[in-house]
């Protein structure tokens, strides 16, 4: 059994680790609330910006713009957001196994070449140990999540999609549910995809200034930014739920295995108090 | 035939709540423009400017925005810009030091600098600091 000195120090130990668990809560919890109050302000520029481009392309077959360009699904290229830090649950491992299976679909469906754009350290990691092809590496990218960031990788992948280095562009990301839910999500970048919701559209009698094709490039490129910010956004949020839920449970555990802790320290120091009580009396019977 | 409509105004950051609106007055890429109510459906790209809201019994109220679109439809106007500043939340020291910057980096040209888009970084300063200054670009 173990000493009482032992006992005692690895309670204290358990102890600054459950301080360091807890501040690590508070703080997610604090930037998270920032996060998700962030995705939620942003919404709403989404949805107009996405009625404005389904309204545009709605009803009219001549659209020629290089972003939607179809062809065969050759090369593709993921940009994978991640966080930059661990300790936050099984987010980033989940995010890995989401990716790991997505590339092995597209292999198998006769992808010639499937390469990273690593938007975080994490993701960076992911592409080293799966000997993947990187696009770029870039780190601190989710923790800016701002519009900025959402536009120097727009132009990035916008980029390489119209040289024809890539046939597809995915955007990996985590998709935020609430602060106890969090999956990974693969969505198609380019060519922007034009299934959803153009049935709604009888756009034929909308005036558009400077005119339809001076207008839809920028205007593509845009949504897929908005697009890019929403994920990033999602992602931040997702990264700081998932770090507060973890870090929570871990404060808990740290809580329960102190319990237990103390209980064996005052046991042990029962018990030497009983042998020592034991010792003395009977060395004071010896005496009579 | 009506006298207002519903205009939105939002950015990636935020959402400004919906006014009723009379008239409102925005940088088009070909000019400003009014809309009025019962304006026809229609699509715009906008330009950095100034837009002047006439809202319903209220005095008329001055922002500057950076480039984005307009989407008029049914008496609804919704305005996407990438920035949406009030006149009265601008910081005029501020505006004037980044149109001076703007300004500098045009008149010290290298090689790489990308002239098409510090001529835009100029304009956007300069509508910037004239919203500012409550010089109105807009007449009315």
């Amino acid at each position: 059994m173990a000493s009482l000195k032992d006992i005692k120090t690895r309670i204290g130990s358990v102890k600054s680790t459950q301080k360091i668990t807890n501040a690590m809560k508070l703080v997610s919890a604090a930037k998270f609330a920032r996060a998700s109050h962030a995705a939620e302000a942003a919404r709403p520029y989404a949805k107009a910006l996405d009625k404005i481009v389904s309204k545009l392309l709605a009803g009219k077959a001549e659209l020629k713009s290089p972003l939607l360009r179809e062809s065969e699904e050759k090369k593709i290229l993921v940009l994978m957001l991640a966080p930059d830090r661990g300790l936050c649950g099984g987010l980033n491992s989940n995010m890995a196994k989401a990716v790991a299976a997505f590339i092995r679909e597209k292999t198998a469906k006769g992808a010639t070449r499937v390469d990273l754009y690593a938007a975080g350290r994490r993701a960076t990691l992911f592409g080293k140990k799966n000997n993947l092809q990187f696009k770029a590496q870039a780190e601190k990218v989710v923790e800016k999540a701002n519009v900025d960031t959402a536009r120097l990788l727009t132009k990035d992948v916008v980029d390489a999609f119209v040289s024809g280095e890539y046939d597809r562009v995915y955007v990996a990301y985590t998709y935020f549910k609430s602060a106890l839910d969090q999956t990974p999500q693969i969505d198609q970048l380019l060519p922007v995809p034009l299934n959803q919701s153009m049935a709604e559209g009888n756009g034929s009698d909308v005036i558009v200034e400077p005119g339809l094709n001076a207008l839809l490039d920028k205007l593509l490129e845009r949504k897929i930014a908005t697009n890019l910010f929403a994920a990033l956004l999602s992602t931040l949020a997702s990264e700081h739920g998932a770090r507060m839920t973890a870090m929570d449970s871990a404060t808990n555990n740290a809580r329960e295995v102190i319990k237990k802790l103390t209980l064996q320290y005052n046991r042990a120091r029962q018990a030497a108090i009983t042998k020592e009580l034991i010792e003395i009396i009977s060395g004071a019977e010896a005496l009579n | 035939m009506t006298n207002s409509f519903e205009l939105k105004i939002l950015s990636p950051n935020r959402a400004l709540p919906s006014i009723k609106a009379k008239a409102v007055v925005l940088p088009g890429v070909l000019g400003y423009m009014t809309v009025l109510p019962d304006h026809a459906a229609m699509i715009a790209e906008l330009e950095a400017g100034e837009v002047v809201i006439e809202a319903q019994g209220a005095a008329s109220e001055h922002f500057f925005i950076t480039g984005g679109y307009v989407e008029v439809d049914h008496n609804r106007v919704s305005v996407l810009a990438d920035v949406v500043e009030n006149a009265k939340d601008i910081n005029l020291a501020k505006a004037e030091e980044t149109l001076r910057a703007a300004q500098a980096k045009l008149t010290t040209l290298s090689p790489e600098t990308d002239v098409e888009q510090a001529n835009r970084d100029l304009r956007a300063a300069e509508a910037r600091v004239s919203v500012a200054k409550g010089i109105s670009q807009v007449k009315g």
